[in-house]
């Protein structure tokens, strides 16, 4: 299995980490990842497509054509370019009058979108991959492991687009984390929205969201969170030092990128992945399930 | 007719109506000069009693053998005058009307020489169709005075019982175990809250008891054919594996039988037996064994004998039982939306969400919990319980319309439980309440008096409590304008209505239509709500849309009503304007065809293999469609024949026929909406020369192409739009039909703009004139000269088109 | 305020899919901004489209609060698509200069280097330690052309200023 490799801007410039991570547990499950040339931002679903949603589409369809050029299917790690490719990919199969507008502005640097290929997402691949093949390589189940499962926004919505699961109450994230023998918990306003896209605008209100999130998921017991997007785990791991509480505490709250309890579950140490670079102390977790930092 | 046509014509002046604008005296004096015709006069008021004598004195004195007014639409007095020359002596169907009164004076009235050139070819016109008009009798069929009610629901009961009560005999098929449909499951009923079985419960008995009422139960209806009075259906009995004479109802059987599953009639939230009544009141009190769940220990057979009794038989199998019936009632009622659909809520995920149908089960004494109203979590009643409206409804992600009834099942409901439980937090989110009938609004009032709290707003999503299990909404408190969670213990869903499953089979079975959500299709929304399109078949209750029970009681009298009135007198008039195969001409002897029988939407034709096509003129309705479509122009609609279509066209097309358009306009919806632009004195340019046929169906290309080759400007076919169409597929039978003609004109040299295709409904003045407007613009533009020389050169191969299609 | 005409594209917007608002306040139960910022309120957004005071909207902040997260565009039972109308909004307001500064710079750093985002030193040490290959650079050209095609004028350096 061999996918055009589109890990963003978000996972490789600033949280290496996750990229770290999701190579190694897809290389792990027998994934080849291969490099896209000249691949570009996928086109910020937010903040380009708010500038203009006509440029935003052709940036998006310039990257769909690397990876048709590849003849390969795109793996996505980022939520956000999931969203952005997905869309573009959508949209562009099913409106003629659309793809031919974007042709011809493809035409002026010679490319030119032939709907060839597919998006998928970080769970696509591994259901593709097959459950039981995954479930295979877990030996050594995350047992114990509480853990609040945050969806994000843009891996189910806008559903009519992505097509992936319940756009309000979708399972497949849980299902995949119950798969490393941890427990998803059920917890309160569980898709509510990291708030990413307030922060550029209001930093404060932003972390307002975190911290009512964060809430709920400390009264639902969980040891930790898992999220599937960058700008999610920056605004749940990196900004919790800003909440302050009328304690005076922070949270402190472990948020892990899926791919890394992935990895913890096939047996890899902590030390070959990055979570001492988490912002927000992830050793709690580690204890709690007999690893050492 | 053998005998030469001898035409009588009459020019109303409708007052000032038409004679404001046509010059009536001078168009009379023209007509007159027209071959065939014996008389022709104008007249103040022709459907006035001595306009109505002047033609009887004339048909007698002149022996005319045709009569045309010309004055308002057919759709107005044609019936009227029909009857007055039917009086006279002379067959109603030998009467012709133009319409140069909404067709012609009340929209042209700027013009009134181009006015008077129209009207003059209108009536022109309807001489030439009437030369070659045939005398028609209406067909009498016989009627059988047996009624056949499907669903035991209770409009179904209604419209049995009065049906009965009027001496018909009556059949009514049950497919569940027992009458009583969802009326049966409810508590109690607004606004009166009486307790609902026990109303509906001696009415049930009274079906039972009825002399004239047969009633199958456990049965469904599996095939329908014939026509209006004239009904032959099969009914399968489903083997209940109980023999029903025998069977008196003690339940010795049950007690002994060690199965339970879930009930269906307690929302699966209690348990039967797999030997069953499905409830205490049930009719017939008869027991049935779900033979799925059946474990074969026939423990029953050894208690029913021990009661003396001999009532269980295993080997009983399906029963085919045949009915000749004369009308048919559907009253097949309504299911409610499967509230997990509605992934937001959390229904089938949470323990402590419910829909309301599940509250009445529990809150009823003979319900799972013989009236206890119990969270699932936990098993205790509630202290807060939030209503959520409209659950399904006006969305256009599940159902788009309003189900009805749900806001005043809440309402219900919610005074229930504070009834039950004086100290219950109850809340209904609602968005808009609806109370529209006889003492709602005084029950909603009565509802707010008890302390119920109403919040507006529409909750986005409801969420669990880890622990607790309790609800927390979301939503915005519409009041305050500000967004809000509401924790509660119990959530109840008011979901829609939708239709039962089977609708779309049996729709298909007793070939009626159902609307855009669904529901059983009414003939015409206004004036016709319980008559199928199909003669002798009605609608009643939920079938026919959502409604509440004292809606769906008067159409189940309405409908028995409606039922005799057909079969009170034994005999039924059909219109004869149906039509009829030339077995000579027909392929189907030759070769297999079948095209008409396809193209029926009535299964009126029948093609044996070998023989001419045949068509059951009591089941034709006369849309045409087959006649357009044969190949060999075999079949013949009577009163809109070829010749006289044809004869129209070449009548209309006589003088200047490039400054001409001629218009195909259906009865139902362009024709009305040409009517209606008339009716509102809306001006438009008067080119077209209108052609009235029943549906957009019957128009032959030939007509199109014959319109061409005398020369005409213009042709514009028109009809209902999709869905609306009065014979159901004749409109996209037309546009199969017409459509490729676009691609093909041009090769003869004919511009594509010069045809029209388009489809309005009779309400649709505005686009009428739109249309007429922009065809006046393109005849300008083309103009005279390039429209005549088109003309020419496609002529030859018109010519050649209509020869080898036998036009 | 005066009122100009509607732009053209917001009116076909309005027409299609607004105009079916029937106020329910669907979106904003779950709307993460109105949860936090209490002047933000979509469905008050779309009566205001519908009442035709589209300048007010246009010109406030507010059309920038929102998230993104496309909750009220699943939730709306008449499909209005608020979130989607929100981008036409910001759309229109980029094109008169009302573009917030965090927005166009990372369109400006796209078109710089064909990433939103830079590439710090800290998190570059991180990618030599972890093992991971370099980034290679992106041939932004393409891009710049394609933004130029589009009419985007906002990414050029400021060359002119």
């Amino acid at each position: 299995m061999s996918y055009a490799f589109f890990p963003g801007c978000m996972i490789p410039l600033r949280l290496p980490y996750m990229e770290s991570a999701a190579r190694q547990a897809l290389a792990a499950l027998g994934v080849e990842l291969v490099d896209m040339p000249n691949a570009s931002c996928c086109g910020d679903p937010i903040s380009f497509q708010s500038l203009n949603k006509e440029t935003w589409m052709v940036v998006a369809a310039r990257n769909l054509c690397v990876a048709e050029e590849m003849g390969k299917n795109i793996l996505t790690l980022c939520s956000g370019c999931y969203e952005t490719l997905k869309t573009a990919n959508v949209e562009l199969k099913r409106d003629q009058y659309l793809r031919e507008k974007v042709n011809k502005t493809l035409s002026e640097v010679e490319r030119e979108f032939m709907g060839t290929v597919e998006v998928k997402n970080l769970l696509e691949v591994l259901l593709e991959i097959g459950t039981d093949k995954v479930k295979k390589r877990l030996v050594r189940p995350l047992r114990g492991l509480r853990v609040a499962v945050h969806y994000g926004c843009h891996l189910v919505r806008p559903s009519d687009i992505l097509n992936f699961d319940d756009p309000m109450k979708p399972t497949t994230f849980d299902q995949f984390v119950g798969l490393t023998g941890a427990e998803s918990v059920s917890y309160l306003k569980k898709m509510l929205c990291c708030g990413a896209g307030l922060r550029m605008v209001d930093a404060e209100k932003a972390s307002k969201l975190v911290d009512m999130k964060l809430r709920y998921v400390e009264q639902a017991e969980a040891d930790c969170m898992a999220v599937l997007c960058p700008y999610c785990m920056i605004q749940y791991d990196l900004t919790q030092r800003m909440i302050k509480r009328e304690s005076g505490a922070n949270p402190q709250m472990p948020v892990l990128y899926y791919p890394e309890m992935l990895c913890l579950a096939m047996g890899i140490k902590p030390q070959e992945l990055g979570l001492r670079h988490h912002r927000t102390n992830a050793e709690p977790v580690l204890k709690k399930l007999g690893l050492s930092a | 007719m053998d005998e030469e046509p001898r035409i009588g014509i009459y020019v109303c002046h409708c007052g000032l109506n038409i004679a404001a604008v046509v010059d009536c005296d001078k168009v009379a004096k023209e007509a007159a000069k027209l071959p065939n015709v014996v008389v022709s006069k104008d007249n103040r008021y022709m459907c006035a009693d001595p306009g109505q004598e002047l033609i009887k004195q004339d048909i007698k004195e002149h022996k005319l053998n045709r009569v045309i007014v010309a004055s308002c639409s057919p759709r107005m007095h044609e019936p009227t005058f029909r009857k007055c020359v039917e009086s006279a002596g002379l067959n109603p169907f030998l009467f012709e009307m133009a319409n140069i009164r909404e067709l012609c004076s009340w929209c042209h009235i700027h013009y009134p020489e181009e006015a008077n050139e129209k009207a003059f070819d209108l009536v022109k016109m309807a001489t030439a169709k009437a030369r070659y008009l045939n005398p028609l009798e209406v067909i009498k069929v016989p009627v059988t005075r047996t009624a056949l009610v499907i669903g035991g629901g209770v409009a179904g009961i209604h419209a049995a019982l009065d049906l009965a009560d009027m001496g018909f005999k009556v059949y009514l098929v049950e497919r569940s175990p027992s009458i009583g449909g969802k009326m049966a499951q409810l508590d109690k009923t607004f606004p009166t809250l009486d307790c609902s079985i026990c109303i509906l419960g001696p009415k049930m008995v009274d079906v039972a008891r009825h002399p004239n009422i047969e009633l199958i139960s456990y049965a469904e209806v599996k095939h329908v054919e014939g026509y209006i009075g004239n009904f032959k259906v099969t009914v399968v009995k489903k083997p209940r594996f109980v023999i029903e004479k025998e069977c008196n109802g003690c339940g010795e059987c049950a007690n002994v039988c060690p199965v339970e599953v879930p009930n269906e009639f307690d929302e699966n939230l209690g348990f039967r037996k797999a030997i069953y009544v499905p409830f205490p009141q049930a009719v017939p009190m008869k027991f049935t064994i779900d033979r799925e769940a059946c474990i074969d220990c026939y423990k029953c057979i050894e208690a029913c004998k021990e009661q003396g009794r001999d009532a269980i038989n295993f080997d009983m199998k399906e029963e085919e039982i045949q009915l000749d019936i004369g009308t048919i009632i559907v009253a097949c009622g309504y299911d409610l939306y499967d509230a997990s659909k509605v992934k937001a809520y959390g229904y089938g995920l949470y323990d402590n969400v419910f829909t309301a149908l599940e509250l009445e089960r529990m809150i009823n004494a003979s319900g799972p919990t013989q009236g206890n109203v119990i969270r699932f979590s936990d098993r205790r009643t509630p202290k807060s319980v939030c209503f959520i409206t409209c659950v399904g409804s006006r969305d256009e992600k599940t159902n788009i319309y309003c189900s009805g009834f749900c806001c005043m099942y809440t309402l219900k409901n919610a005074l229930l439980l504070r009834e039950h439980y004086p100290n219950v937090e109850v809340n209904v989110l609602f968005m808009d309440l609806r109370a529209p009938f006889k003492g709602y609004e005084e029950f909603y009032r009565r509802a707010r008096e008890e302390g119920i709290l109403f919040l507006r707003g529409r909750p986005t999503e409801i969420y669990e409590h880890p622990k607790t299990k309790n609800l927390v909404i979301s939503m915005e408190n519409l009041s305050t304008g500000e967004p809000m969670d509401l924790e509660t213990e119990m959530v109840i869903l008011s979901s829609a209505a939708v239709p039962t499953t089977g609708a779309e089979k049996l729709a298909r079975i007793l070939t009626v239509s159902r609307d855009a959500s669904g529901f059983f299709m009414e003939a015409h929304p206004k004036l016709k709500p319980i008559d199928a399109a199909t003669d002798g078949i009605f609608f009643c209750g939920a079938a026919q849309g959502p409604k509440d029970i004292p809606y769906s009681v008067s159409q189940g009298s309405a409908a028995a009503s409606r039922s005799g009135r057909i079969m009170a007198q034994g005999e039924w008039e059909i219109e004869p304007i149906v039509a009829f195969v030339d077995a000579e001409k027909c392929r189907n002897t030759k070769v297999k065809c079948g095209i008409c029988v396809t193209k029926c939407p009535y299964g009126a034709i029948t093609a044996e293999e070998g023989k001419a096509a045949l068509v059951n003129t009591a089941k034709c309705h006369g849309c045409g469609t087959c006649v357009a479509d044969c190949p060999s122009n075999a079949i013949t609609q009577r009163h809109f024949t070829d010749a006289q279509i044809i004869a129209q066209i070449h009548a209309a097309l006589e003088e200047k026929p490039e400054e001409k358009v001629i218009g195909f306009l259906c009865n139902w919806c362009s024709y009305g909406a040409a009517d209606l632009a008339g009716t509102s004195r809306f001006e438009y340019p008067s080119d077209i020369r209108v052609i009235r046929v029943m549906c957009s169906g019957r128009i032959d290309r030939d007509f199109v192409l014959e319109a061409f080759k005398k020369g005409a400007g213009m042709v514009m076919v028109s009809g209902c739009r999709f869905g609306d169409c009065h014979y159901i597929s004749g409109n996209y039978n037309a546009e199969k039909r017409i459509k490729p003609l676009f691609a093909m004109l041009p090769r003869f040299g004919i511009s594509p703009e010069r045809l029209r295709l388009e489809w309005f409904s009779a309400a649709e003045a505005t686009f009428y004139v739109k249309l007429n407007k922009e065809m006046s613009e393109t005849l300008k533009k083309l103009g005279v000269e390039r429209i005549r020389a088109e003309n020419e050169k496609a002529k030859p191969f018109l010519e050649r088109m209509l020869q080898q299609s036998g036009g | 305020m005066a009122e100009k005409e509607m732009p053209e594209e917001l009116k076909e917007l309005v027409k299609e899919k607004v105009h079916f608002c029937y106020q329910c306040g669907s979106c904003v139960g779950s709307c993460p901004t109105a949860r936090a910022i209490p002047e933000y309120n979509p469905r008050k957004m779309m009566e205001k489209l519908i009442l035709g005071e589209w300048e007010e909207v246009l010109s406030a902040k507010l059309i920038w609060l929102c998230t993104m997260c496309h909750t009220c565009y699943e939730a709306c039972p008449q499909g209005v698509g608020i979130s989607h109308i929100v981008i036409e909004l910001r759309n229109l307001a980029t094109e008169r200069g009302l573009a917030p500064v965090g927005f166009l710079e990372g369109a400006k750093q796209m078109a710089a280097t064909g990433w939103t985002t830079q590439l710090t030193g800290a998190a570059q040490r991180s990618r030599t330690e972890l093992g991971l290959p370099e980034i290679k650079a992106v041939n932004t050209e393409e891009i710049k052309k394609l933004m130029k095609s589009t009419g985007f004028r906002f990414a050029q350096e400021d060359e002119r200023e």
